[in-house]
């Protein structure tokens, strides 16, 4: 199911004296199970642009598809684009608001049309999935929840609905390393499992252990789209537009500065120790 | 938000943004006794001169000046019909059951209707030309006299500040989570009543336990920085009155006097 974004602008208060233009003219198609990554600097358009593709916003010009229709069309069914797509929020732990954290997960439910045990299925899937043990947390308040708890199980309402892509907006701000590499953990697997992810984040580190493409934008356009590893290794490039390195990356450059060469395509840890072993075992000349 | 609210203070460096506040509500205030009291035609032109000059000034294009008031249409339309079939049952058109439509009571609907749209774009006009904090600081200026009777003026000025500043941000967070929630699958524009209602809780619950944790947080830090209620605290500008500001007071009184005592 590709999403197709075309020549997509949006201007905020447009008419006003505050107006300003967040996107000019963006053009990216994201193809099925792909695992892109977003970004950008405060401000660059990143959250506005994920929001245009979800829906919840329209462009002033272009237009967004979704497996070829317009979804801001006349009669495009508001449904199907949320069966299809699902947004996690910066900070979702906020919009949980009912009683019970079963019920919260199943509120997204409610339009899908399941039977009762269906959606108790699904709940437990969804809380498994993120960690939970079903039995324990279907009955507690999620307001009595700890942080980190209160944002899986936010995360729980949104796959819930299984969509098919699952967009991510700084999804790891404000976790500690656990929780982080869990729940990057997590998106790599229903990447795995066939879910498309497009994940904005500041964290370099984290796009390039999961990340297979790498969209970067700076004040409203789009400057950079192409793989992962061509992108979060071209650090005379990253420096320049001031976005995050891999430490991977800065240990190799590190390593090269002193003059022992690992090679200049590194940004994972595990392609950084194993070059690392192969250079003690003398595999690679210095 | 692509409609701005009307009343949002607009930036700007005119004659009536400088201008400072105290002397802007008191002049308004002037300007609204004068309204009311006012009841010749030319008083009204006056008054109607005054409001397009003070808007030429202010720099304000005039849809933004006139702002929501005129959307009010349906409200004045009906003043207007009320008072001329009800007003006074001397010398009308004609005489049906209760309704005696008659040419004073459509000057008197007209002259109500004249009366509110002024007041109403003369307010706007000083909420789009001064900053909440300023608009703040004015008030409890203008209040200080009352803290010899012990009303805690300081704090309410505090309170007041407090309450606008965070409008914003309420603002920005509610729309977050309407859109959290409508990526869930809430729907907050459908027809149905009961729909309707059903909505308001995924919205009314996270926007209330945020607020009340923004509330507890702030409070924290505004004591871990040693706030204690007493008046300590400085403005970061301090207003002090100007020539201009005089000029624009007395100019204000004496069009607002000679107004009420001879038109």
């Amino acid at each position: 199911m590709p999403i197709e974004v075309n020549s997509v602008s949006y201007v905020y208060a447009k008419g006003t004296p505050f107006e300003t233009s967040a996107l000019r003219n963006v053009s990216l198609t994201v193809e099925n199970g792909e695992f892109v990554g977003i970004m950008g600097h405060t401000g660059c358009g990143k959250s506005t642009l994920i929001q245009l593709i979800d829906g919840l916003m329209r462009p002033t010009e272009g237009k967004i598809l979704l497996d070829g229709e317009d979804i801001n069309s006349k009669g495009y069914d508001r449904y199907k684009l949320r069966r299809k797509l699902g947004i996690v929020f910066q900070y979702p732990e906020y919009q949980l608001f009912e009683t019970t954290v079963e019920r919260d997960v199943a509120f997204g439910l409610k339009h899908l049309g399941l039977s009762k045990a269906e959606v108790t299925d699904r709940a437990r899937w969804a809380l498994e999935t993120v960690g939970f043990d079903f039995g324990k947390v279907r009955g507690l308040s999620p307001m009595g929840l700890s942080g980190g708890e209160k944002r899986r199980a936010a995360i729980a309402g949104v796959l819930a609905v299984k969509p098919e892509v699952l967009i991510f907006d700084e999804p790891v701000a404000g976790l500690d390393p656990l929780g982080r590499d869990a729940l990057m953990e997590l998106t790599y697997d229903l990447n795995a499992a066939g879910t498309t992810i497009i994940m904005v984040s500041h964290n370099a580190d984290a796009l390039a252990e999961y990340a297979g493409r790498i969209i970067v934008l700076e004040n409203g356009e789009l400057i950079e789209d192409g793989a992962a590893r061509q992108i979060l290794s071209d650090v005379r490039k990253l420096r320049e537009k001031q976005l995050g390195i891999s430490q991977p990356t800065l240990i190799a450059e590190m390593m090269r500065e002193r003059g022992v060469d690992i090679g200049h395509d590194v940004i994972r840890y595990n392609e950084l120790i194993s070059r690392v072993v192969l250079l003690v075992n003398g595999g690679v000349q210095k | 938000m692509s409609r701005l609210p009307t009343g949002t203070f607009i930036p700007g460096s005119s004659p009536v943004h400088r201008l400072d506040a105290r002397v802007k509500l008191l002049s308004l205030i002037a300007l609204l006794i004068a309204i009311v009291s006012v009841d010749t035609l030319i008083g009204y032109a006056v008054i109607a001169a005054i409001t397009v000059f003070v808007i030429g000034l202010s720099g304000l294009t005039l849809k933004t000046a006139v702002g929501s008031a005129y959307r009010m249409y349906l409200f004045f339309i009906l003043v207007l019909l009320m008072n001329t079939c009800f007003f006074s049952a001397e010398d009308p058109w004609f005489s049906f059951w209760l309704i005696h439509p008659s040419h004073g009571g459509m000057v008197q609907g007209l002259i109500v209707v004249f009366r509110v749209f002024m007041v109403l774009v003369l307010s706007n006009i000083l909420t789009c030309t001064t900053q909440p904090m300023e608009m703040t600081n004015a008030l409890e200026s203008l209040m200080s006299p009352l803290r010899f009777v012990k009303i805690p003026t300081d704090q309410i000025a505090i309170i007041i500040s407090v309450a606008i500043q965070f409008i914003p941000t309420l603002f920005e967070e509610a729309d977050m989570i309407r859109k959290a929630q409508t990526a869930r699958g809430a729907t907050f524009d459908s027809p149905k009543l009961s729909e309707k209602a059903a909505a308001v809780m995924p919205l009314a619950i996270p926007i209330f336990l945020g607020a009340f944790k923004r509330a507890d947080e702030l409070s924290l830090a505004m004591e871990a920085r040693g706030y204690t209620g007493v008046r300590i605290h400085t403005n970061r500008k301090k207003a002090c009155l100007r020539f201009g500001d005089y000029a624009a007071m007395v100019s204000v009184l004496a069009v607002c006097i000679l107004l009420t005592a001879f038109l």
